[in-house]
């Protein structure tokens, strides 16, 4: 038997189980992301309702082949207020993570680096691009991290206005002059996680998706046609 | 050995599938619907057979009704200009109970939800961005639920309506009634404080 006690945890996804109680799936500081079975917390008015965005204390016990019980859930914060895109795109980073790890699988620094997306996004920084910094956090994370400041083999330094071309294995490689391919501030940009301009912002996600698509990562488009049809919707109708 | 018939289990199975009926309770409910020669049994097809041909939902606010329009609706006596948007038919017969709303209801169904896949039109929002453009409605009340999904929702609404120039308002979150504060989260008192009022 597994007891896990006051572990800071994230709620990335919480689906009804019978009548009164939950399956959670959690991000947590120390275990990864794990799954547990919450009983009571729909109905009861005591039981805490395990919501996404807001920063929790949890305790488990179990495991062995079974989904682990939740034994004591109290929140540790209050929720990040987040509204409009900059809520979609915390769905968007939950999508990520559901989709691209494991359970229990040891990710040293995703829960402090969902951490920091979340505050970033509350800071009102814009979601495209908190969305692209985990993007490039969680490859890092799941073992694919981008080397975007040196040339792979040479590795001599990435020229903002030089073109590259680059692979999602071994890392950009300088094209000759008059050749065009990603631009070199593109791929400084990335690195630093701030951009100067949205075409930059743009060619950044294209590679990402390119990378993830590399690893056998990116195959489902996730919550993307989602969010899409939602802003036409909402464009339609002048919202 | 299987005690129980093929067709029981499978009569027992789909009681299962109910809110609230555990496997016994499904046996129990199965042996009672057959035990008086299937009288209860054929009675509650009758009842079932008759709510699946007559119910539709309502073509104004989509909860179930007998005709084209439910009888809210149709009433003289509510506000048509006033609007509560709710998740479930269950919330209307709760707002219903309390005998305090005199306006019109618009039944989701659900909330938005990325992560399920659920978009706008799969809670019916674009029914209710036509009733937004008829001009009769001066408010949209957002009562769906208080989590993440239900206020991502009703901000989702609130922006349609603005778009329009027709005031939305939210339900209030705080204190229930016999509430005391030293047992409730704080994240309820925070509601709580931010969203006091004048006491009159």
């Amino acid at each position: 038997m597994i007891r896990v006690w006051d572990e800071p945890a994230w709620v990335l996804h919480a689906r009804n189980y019978g009548e009164t109680s939950q399956i959670v799936e959690l991000l947590t500081a120390h275990e990864g992301r794990i799954g547990l079975l919450a009983r009571g917390t729909r109905r009861s008015p005591k039981a805490p309702r395990l919501e996404p965005f807001t920063p929790w204390s949890v305790s488990w016990s179990g495991g062995e082949g079974r989904l682990p019980t939740l034994r004591n859930a109290e929140r540790a914060g209050p929720p990040a207020r987040l509204q409009g895109h900059a809520l979609w795109a915390g769905f968007h980073l939950h999508d990520l993570m559901l989709r691209l790890t494991e359970r229990f699988e040891p990710l040293a620094s995703l829960h402090a680096r969902y951490t920091g997306a979340l505050s970033a996004l509350e800071q009102g920084i814009p979601p495209a691009q908190v969305v692209c910094r985990f993007e490039r956090d969680l490859l890092a994370e799941l073992g694919y991290g981008l080397n975007l400041r040196e040339e792979a083999g040479s590795r001599e330094p990435i020229h903002p206005a030089a073109h590259y071309e680059f692979d999602p294995g071994s890392g950009a490689r300088r094209l000759p002059e008059g050749v065009s391919g990603i631009e070199g501030r593109v791929l400084l940009d990335l690195a630093q996680g701030s951009w100067g301009d949205e075409a930059s912002l743009l060619a950044s996600r294209r590679l990402l998706e390119r990378v993830y698509a590399f690893h056998g990562r990116g195959q489902n488009p996730g919550v993307r046609p989602w969010m899409e049809s939602l802003l036409l919707f909402a464009r339609r109708h002048g919202a | 050995m299987k005690v129980m018939p093929p067709p029981l289990e499978h009569l027992t199975e789909a009681l299962r599938q109910l809110p609230g009926v555990g496997p016994r309770t499904a046996q129990r409910l199965t042996l009672a619907l057959i035990n008086d020669q299937g009288e209860r049994a054929r009675r509650l097809t009758r009842a079932l057979n008759e709510a699946l041909d007559r119910l539709q939902l309502c073509q104004s606010c989509r909860m179930y009704t007998e005709d084209a329009l439910c009888a809210i609706c149709r009433s003289e006596s509510r506000d048509r200009s006033q609007v509560c948007v709710v998740e479930t038919p269950a919330d209307v017969i709760a707002l219903e109970n309390t005998a305090s709303y005199r306006g019109t209801y618009f039944v989701l169904y659900g909330h938005l939800s990325p992560l399920d896949q659920v978009g706008p039109e799969d809670i019916g929002l674009d029914l209710l961005v036509q009733h937004l453009a008829s001009g009769r409605i001066r408010e949209v009340i957002l009562a769906t639920n208080a989590t993440v999904e239900g206020e991502a929702t009703a901000h989702f609404i609130a922006n349609l309506c603005r778009a329009r120039s027709i005031p939305s308002t939210r339900i209030a979150q705080g204190i229930p009634m016999g509430g005391e504060l030293e047992y409730l989260d704080g994240h309820t008192l925070v509601q709580a404080i931010q969203g006091r009022r004048n006491y009159e």
